[in-house]
């Protein structure tokens, strides 16, 4: 059987809605997990929004420790999702059959999952349903978090800014989304995390009853017990996670910060869709010396033509995008020298705050949040900056945004993100600097 | 091939146009299998939607909807902004249906051939429909970047920035640029074609998933 490009293969799992399938691409031969779903008990179950949120959901996310959905596709009976395919199986497999994980072995697994949690509540999503079966493991033993099916977006929350509706697993569940009172979904996803960590470690439910009634009552009280035979460090940022008040459990910085998680910690990179994004080393952002920078960047002679298509009226992409063209690229004229404009650029943006790297001939600018761009995951605000040469005396400056979300920015109260129209002005307003 | 029943297409908005017909003559066949490409069409018409019922509500791309969807400003009154509905409005009735929408977004696909790229540019340029592109068109064109982007250059520059590019272009050396003379000039310089691709469109599926749900794909082609 065939969907599209793929050739269906075994059925890998079935749900209310429909089935997992293994596939395998026509062309390349490479492995996909494809999402079956039908499509009149969804619309019958009303729950069409849902798979939108779902599917909205995880096309934002990009991330090593992240199942990925690459495609999607329908007919009049099915929706299809082609996922990422795993072939690890399940974190719960792996516990199962080893009855308890090294604190070792542990701790690795749960940077990988805090990573994964930590991205994807940068990008304003959080999974509400976090458990040992929603967290796979690929062959090489990497955490991959699955299932988003029941994650919300930042528009589920009311006006409070907190989360209105209980779902997941009872063993993992948060005791304030059990209350449903509103609940940060962030300090929640945190909660099960450290549940996952307690399995872990132990082998064992930090709460677990057969009375339903009584597993609820056990999680509001929130009095795991922790066993003594775990290192201090294990203990008490098991104690810290596992707090019952939303108000005072540690959160992602928290626990990235806490001693224990840091041992032989290398966070993962999400993946950047902009080809010319660059790695977030500290060697590479280090600039070269000025008197070279001519060197480095190349100088672009323009056309009449080349300069008419800079105009955002010919640029289409304003269909696809939230914000207006002007938001993502600004342009000015200037009769000073290539070398000086970029010196000038890199010594403004410098002083806001922002690293600067030089590729491609062009100047990139990096918007480092309290150095939260690199460990973080969080995708970060890149602008690159070219330089055009009209005639040997006159040069059109084009700062544009490659890539990064400025409500993260807005959000964390760091550096206004519409950083070239600071720049834009700076540079015209100097006295030294001519605007044509 | 999963057509819409007549039943169905009555109740469809003016403007609209069956995905299998469209994704059948556009580029969105020639990348995917035809199921997969109706789909792409499907989305595509999720955007049509938003942008068509914007602000008259007729299931049609009125000039001051196309130009709130590209700008978030309705009144933008701009030679680019109104020669790109032009040549979108493929049957010079003033509004955009949704065969004409797809057709011409069809261009700007990522696997759509750069000979098809360069045309449409050449049409873009062309601003009196002579055939050609004159020296005043270009010069045109320069003032209303440069007046768009609040560039501000002397005459002779941008007398000099002209010139320039017509000795590089009119090889012929008659004032004009030609069709022959416009494709060696853009395969010379592919940074004139930036603005002809869109990467949305590989993905079209993915940024509109709405469709999922009013899809009209058979499934026996997927």
């Amino acid at each position: 059987m065939r969907m599209g490009k793929y050739e269906m293969g075994r059925t890998l799992g079935e749900g209310h809605f429909g089935k997992v399938r293994l596939a395998r691409h026509a062309d390349t031969g490479r492995p996909f997990a494809i999402k079956i779903l039908d499509r009149q008990r969804i619309l019958a179950m009303k729950i069409h929004d849902q798979i939108k949120r779902e599917i909205a959901t995880l096309k934002l996310l990009k991330h090593p420790n992240v199942v990925r959905l690459y495609e999607v596709s329908a007919s009049k009976t099915k929706i299809y999702m082609v996922l990422e395919y795993v072939n690890g199986g399940e974190l719960f497999d792996k516990i199962a059959l080893k009855g308890k994980l090294t604190e070792k072995e542990g701790r690795k697994l749960f940077q990988q999952l805090i990573d994964a949690v930590g991205y994807c509540h940068e990008k304003g999503v959080y999974h509400r349903d976090l458990k040992p079966e929603n967290v796979l493991v690929d062959a090489k033993g990497n955490i991959k978090v699955s299932d988003f099916g029941l994650s919300a977006l930042p528009q589920n929350q009311q006006k409070d800014g907190l989360l209105h509706t209980t779902c997941g697993s009872p063993n993992y569940i948060a005791p304030e989304v059990l209350l449903n009172k509103g609940y940060d979904g962030s300090i929640s996803d945190v909660w099960s995390c450290g549940v996952i960590l307690y399995v872990m470690l132990t082998g064992n439910l930090p709460f677990d009853d057969q009375n339903v009634v009584v597993l609820y009552q056990k999680i509001l009280k929130g009095n795991a017990h922790i066993p003594k035979w775990l290192s201090q460090g294990a203990q008490d940022i098991l104690r810290k996670i596992l707090d019952p008040n939303p108000v005072t459990r540690i959160d992602v910085d928290g626990i990235r910060a806490h001693d224990w998680f840091k041992q032989g910690y290398a966070p993962a990179m999400p993946f950047s869709d902009d080809e010319e994004d660059i790695s977030m080393d500290e060697d590479s952002l280090n600039i070269t010396e000025h008197n070279d920078i001519q060197d480095k960047i190349a100088i672009n002679q323009i056309n009449a033509f080349q300069l008419i298509g800079m105009s955002s009226c010919l640029d289409l992409s304003g269909f696809f995008e939230k914000e207006d063209v002007s938001e993502r690229k600004i342009r000015f004229a200037s009769n000073y020298s290539p070398a000086y404009l970029f010196e000038k650029i890199e010594s403004i943006v410098r002083k806001m705050g922002f690293q600067v790297h030089k590729s491609n001939g062009k100047l990139k600018v990096i918007q480092d949040c309290k150095g939260l761009a690199n460990s973080r995951g969080q995708e970060s605000l890149l602008i690159s900056a070219e330089v055009f040469e009209i005639n040997e005396y006159l040069y059109v400056v084009e700062l544009k945004k490659s890539s990064g979300d400025c409500s993260l920015y807005r959000k964390r109260g760091c550096i206004e993100p519409r950083t070239f129209g600071s720049v834009e002005r700076l540079l015209t307003t100097t006295p030294s600097l001519s605007f044509i | 091939m999963g057509c819409v029943s007549s039943k169905e297409s009555r109740r469809r908005p003016q403007g609209y146009e069956d995905p299998n017909t469209l994704a059948r003559e556009t580029t969105f066949l020639y990348h995917t299998p035809v199921a997969v490409s109706v789909n792409e069409v499907e989305a595509l018409y999720e955007l049509y939607k938003r942008i068509s019922y914007s602000i008259t509500k007729d299931g049609l791309i009125h000039k001051e909807e196309f130009q709130l969807a590209l700008f978030r400003n309705s009144n933008k009154r701009n030679l680019f902004a109104d020669r790109i509905f032009d040549l979108f409005d493929l049957k010079r009735n003033g509004v955009i249906e949704f065969g004409e929408f797809v057709r011409s977004l069809d261009v700007f696909h990522p696997d759509t051939p750069v000979e098809e790229k360069i045309a449409f540019a050449f049409r873009l340029y062309d601003l009196r429909g002579t055939g050609f592109i004159g020296r005043e068109e270009l010069k045109e064109m320069v003032l209303a970047i440069l007046n768009e982007s609040e560039l501000l250059l002397s005459d002779d520059a941008v007398e000099e920035i002209v010139d320039q590019t017509f000795r590089q272009a009119d090889m012929n050396g008659d004032g004009k640029i030609d069709p022959d003379e416009w494709k060696v000039f853009a395969s010379k310089n592919p940074a004139l074609l930036k603005n002809m691709t869109l990467p949305y469109l590989k993905d079209i599926t993915m940024a509109f998933p709405s469709f999922v749900l009013n899809s009209g794909a058979s499934d026996d082609e997927l």
